[in-house]
């Protein structure tokens, strides 16, 4: 879409004026349907690969961009949405809702918070709050949905902040990389760097927390990083819900999902895979799992 | 009667060698005696020894009597370093017992020498000191426990007599076993045992010290004859115990002193004997430029320019009794600057990498790679021979590299030495070959760090152990991740015999490319590659993920990607990398996980 318009706002929200909107940027991952049904609007983000210039998810779909990872050249680098694609969002959105609140990947990985807040400060900043959720993919993507279910109930403003709030910290995010050449040069490795060494067999197991990437542990083989991260998630205290995430290769995923479903029965499970954007900066052989801590 | 296979065992010049050889090794002909004690020659100098009415009669030895025993016992092992480092079981090219054990009586003659005289009690403890530091391998740790013992004996007397040296060769025996958690007879400890025991039989019927000395003599080397029969890979390899032949050689030279057959020859000489450096790679390093002012009253010049040249070349020693410049060219700077150090007050030192590429890696302790900023609090120290290895270590997060030195084997004290420069207050060390453990165990009693030791025996669990150490969890969890993490890797070592031999049922021939699985060799072939596959194998590659080739002296970086495409093209599963270890002695150390 020329000018970077949002993807759901076209599509409208269930019935009528609503009260408040949801906006979140193309770093997060849901169910695709529902988020259409709650009108959540999506700021995309962009991904620049040999001189050639994709927004996340509308130009560049998940499947498309593993095979260009695979097959050609050149190291993709992403860049936040614009502070006119925010403003043209909220427009949009305000002229048939009360308020927008707009949650969004962590300041830490992306400057895209900024731009929201830029954007909200031109607009309306009394009817638009801006959310930074500390951390991303199915992380982000959770506390969208439920914001938006509530926000689909008819809450204001202030409730649908005071629940993203209560939310943000409940978010884990336990993931492991292949290699750390993507961290690395994507800039996100953060203290990881220290702790990383140059075995090229070495696997990072990782946590965003505080917003930012966080080593956990660095394991030789894949066998152990699957083991890892699923020790990292049983040690986390009990879940409400989590989904199991990878890249490209979906073989660590069913095993560490394998794991998982046996040792935690009650808890809801989902599957997703990991988009361009934060692809770009973990590498194609990511894994791991985004939960919600029970209140 | 003749070894039955020749091999090249050791190459020591002079008629003495095959005699040698015969008091060496087993003679497989027949199953009980290795050359008949009565015809074997007991003594390298060739000769008999000598009767007993030839012996000096002396009722009590006095401190300097006893130095001088050392000195002889000193110079022979050092005579025979080779033969006693050809006696390893594994015919791999760092045996090492001879050297370490040298190394260890070197450092304990340093000290002795520093006390500069004194009763038998004040060089006793003075030799127990300076080995206790001193002290490298396993075989040095077993000799620096058998002389604490005998200086704990003989503390406060002025003079020994015939029994009290028995009773002190007997305290140091069991010095050694206390020493030792798991003791294993067929080993140095048994023919101290034996020795000391004799030793106290004779004393109730000999009257001088060294009549009880040669009974003791004679029943080591009794002891160390037998020890195949009681350690049965002795046997299958055709030797006998490599620490039982270095003490023995102790206690013959001591005796050989007091026989009058032979005298000591000054300390400096002692000194000045080069030890042909195995493991510098002479057409590599340069080493360090380390230059110094040393400061005092009465400075040797002589004696220190002496010292400095065993320890490096381009040697410029100036000065005079109160002010010595000295320039050396050397691998291990930490040495230098050890030994100058000893003399006087050190001032202006400078030392510089004359390899720049190799900047990283410092042997010696001077500089360890402390990563910029607050020092850590928590560490890790691991002990690896290679610069690669080295880079290695560092970069995975390791706080300081103590390099093995000249036998491979770090002393208790370089150790001590390496963790305290380190910059950290809480250490993890990483021993990385089975010779380094026990020195390890004893760095971390004498620390005054708080210091852990996870047992890495090869270079694959030590790095294994580096990858799973966390800086952000305590001590004692990162030592239960690291011991957990190293347990779990296959440790794959391949060199060529230095020795035909026979091996855990396998025919070895002299150059035959071997291969070590976890320690114990279980392959041999012609090429270094075709053993390294089969050791692969059946180190169960198969059900196995990542391997990683370190490659050292001997082959190049070519030759090991040539190789981790060979295991790829078998085993399409796996994760070969190739690094750079430079490593002496084995070409290829794998890593299987």
């Amino acid at each position: 879409m020329p000018g970077g318009t949002c993807l759901a706002c076209r599509a409208g929200s269930g019935g009528g004026v609503s009260r408040i909107r949801v906006v979140t940027d193309s770093t997060a991952d849901f169910d695709e349907t529902e988020a259409r049904r709650l009108g959540v609007g999506i700021v995309p983000l962009n991904v620049h690969w040999n001189g050639e210039t994709y927004q996340d998810k509308v130009e560049l779909g998940i499947d498309e961009f593993y095979r260009k990872l695979r097959e050609e050249k050149g190291t993709p680098r992403t860049s936040q949405p614009s502070v006119g694609q925010f403003e043209t969002a909220y427009r949009e959105l305000l002229e048939e809702s009360e308020g927008v609140i707009s949650i969004h990947i962590s300041s830490k990985l992306s400057g895209t918070v900024n731009s929201a807040r830029f954007a909200a400060q031109a607009v309306a900043p009394e009817r638009i709050a801006v959310i930074d959720s500390l951390t991303t993919s199915y992380g982000l993507g959770n506390v969208v949905m439920r914001v938006a279910r509530l926000a689909e109930g008819g809450a204001s403003l202030a409730e649908c902040v005071a629940l993203a709030e209560e939310l943000v910290p409940r978010i884990r995010v336990v993931a492991a990389v292949d290699t750390l050449e993507f961290l690395r040069r994507g800039g996100r490795i953060g203290r990881a760097q220290a702790f990383a060494g140059n075995l090229l067999s070495i696997k990072l197991v990782f946590q965003v927390f505080g917003g930012e990437v966080v080593p956990v542990d660095r394991v030789r083989t894949r066998a152990s990083a699957v083991k890892r991260v699923a020790e990292a998630v049983l040690d986390m205290g009990e879940a409400e819900d989590l989904a199991v995430l990878y890249g490209d290769d979906p073989e660590p995923a069913k095993q560490l999902a394998a794991i998982l479903t046996e040792r935690l029965k009650g808890v809801g499970f989902q599957q997703g895979r990991i988009g361009a954007v934060l692809g770009t900066h973990t590498g194609p052989g990511v894994f791991g799992v985004a939960l919600l801590l029970r209140r | 009667m003749v070894p039955a296979a020749g091999a090249g065992l050791f190459t020591h010049a002079g008629g003495v060698s095959g005699l040698a050889a015969e008091a060496g090794r087993t003679c497989r002909e027949s199953s009980d005696t290795f050359g008949s004690p009565a015809r074997t020659r007991f003594s390298f100098s060739g000769r008999q020894v000598a009767d007993q009415d030839s012996v000096v009669s002396r009722l009590r030895i006095s401190g300097s009597d006893l130095r001088q025993m050392l000195e002889v016992g000193t110079a022979l092992l050092e005579e025979n370093v080779e033969l006693v480092n050809s006696l390893n079981v594994f015919p791999v090219p760092d045996g090492d017992t001879g050297t370490n054990m040298l190394l260890t009586m070197r450092s304990a003659l340093e000290e002795v020498a520093k006390a500069g005289g004194g009763d038998v009690g004040a060089v006793a403890q003075a030799a127990a000191h300076g080995s206790l530091m001193g002290a490298r391998g396993n075989s040095g740790v077993i000799l620096s426990q058998i002389l604490r013992g005998m200086a704990r004996f003989i503390d406060g007397r002025k003079a020994l007599d015939g029994a009290e040296m028995a009773s002190a060769l007997r305290e140091g025996a069991n010095t050694a076993y206390r020493g030792i958690g798991k003791p294993v007879e067929g080993t140095m400890l048994t023919v101290a045992r034996e020795a000391a025991d004799a030793a106290v039989a004779a004393s109730q019927e000999e009257r001088t010290v060294g009549q009880v000395l040669r009974r003791a003599v004679e029943a080591a080397r009794r002891s160390l004859e037998n020890t195949p029969n009681l350690l049965p890979t002795l046997k299958e390899a055709g030797v006998v115990d490599a620490g039982g032949q270095g003490y023995l050689l102790l206690l013959e030279g001591a005796y050989q002193f007091l026989s009058g057959e032979r005298a000591p020859r000054p300390v400096t000489v002692l000194r000045s004997t080069s030890l042909a450096p195995r493991d510098v790679p002479v057409e590599k390093d340069l080493g360090f430029c380390t230059e110094l002012l040393l400061r005092g009253s009465r400075l040797p010049v002589d004696e220190i320019r002496r010292d400095m040249e065993v320890m490096g070349s381009s040697v410029i020693v100036v000065g005079d009794e109160e002010m010595v410049h000295i320039h050396v060219h050397t691998h291990r700077p930490g040495d230098v600057l050890n030994a100058a150090s000893r003399f006087g007050s050190m001032e202006r030192v400078k030392v510089e990498n004359m390899q720049l590429q190799h900047s990283a890696f410092v042997r010696g302790l001077v500089q360890p790679s402390i990563a910029p900023g607050p020092r850590a609090a928590l560490g890790v120290v691991a002990v690896a021979a290679g610069p690669g290895l080295a880079r290695l270590f560092q970069d995975l997060g390791a706080a300081a590299v103590v390099p093995g030195g000249q036998s491979m084997n770090p002393s208790i004290e370089e150790l001590v030495h390496g963790v305290d420069a380190s910059g950290c207050s809480r250490v993890i060390l990483l021993p990385n070959n089975p010779n380094v453990v026990l020195t390890a165990q004893q760095a971390q009693a004498l620390s005054r760090l708080e210091l852990k030791v996870v047992p890495t025996r090869s270079i694959p669990e030590g790095i294994a152990a580096m990858v799973a150490f966390n800086p952000e969890v305590d001590l004692d969890s990162n030592v239960a991740a690291m011991s957990k993490a190293a347990e779990g890797v296959q440790s794959i070592e391949v060199t060529r015999a230095v020795r035909s031999t026979r091996v855990n049922g396998l025919e070895i021939r002299e150059g035959q490319a071997i291969g070590l699985l976890n320690g114990v060799l279980v392959e041999a072939g012609d090429s270094l590659e075709g053993v390294a596959m089969g050791v692969l194998e059946r180190a169960g590659i198969a059900q196995r993920e990542v391997v990683a080739i370190y490659c050292g002296e001997g082959v190049s970086i070519e030759d090991g990607r040539r190789l981790a495409r060979a295991i790829r093209d078998r085993w399409d599963h796996a994760e070969v990398e190739v690094v750079d270890g430079g490593q002496p002695h084995y070409p290829y150390i794998i890593s299987v996980e």
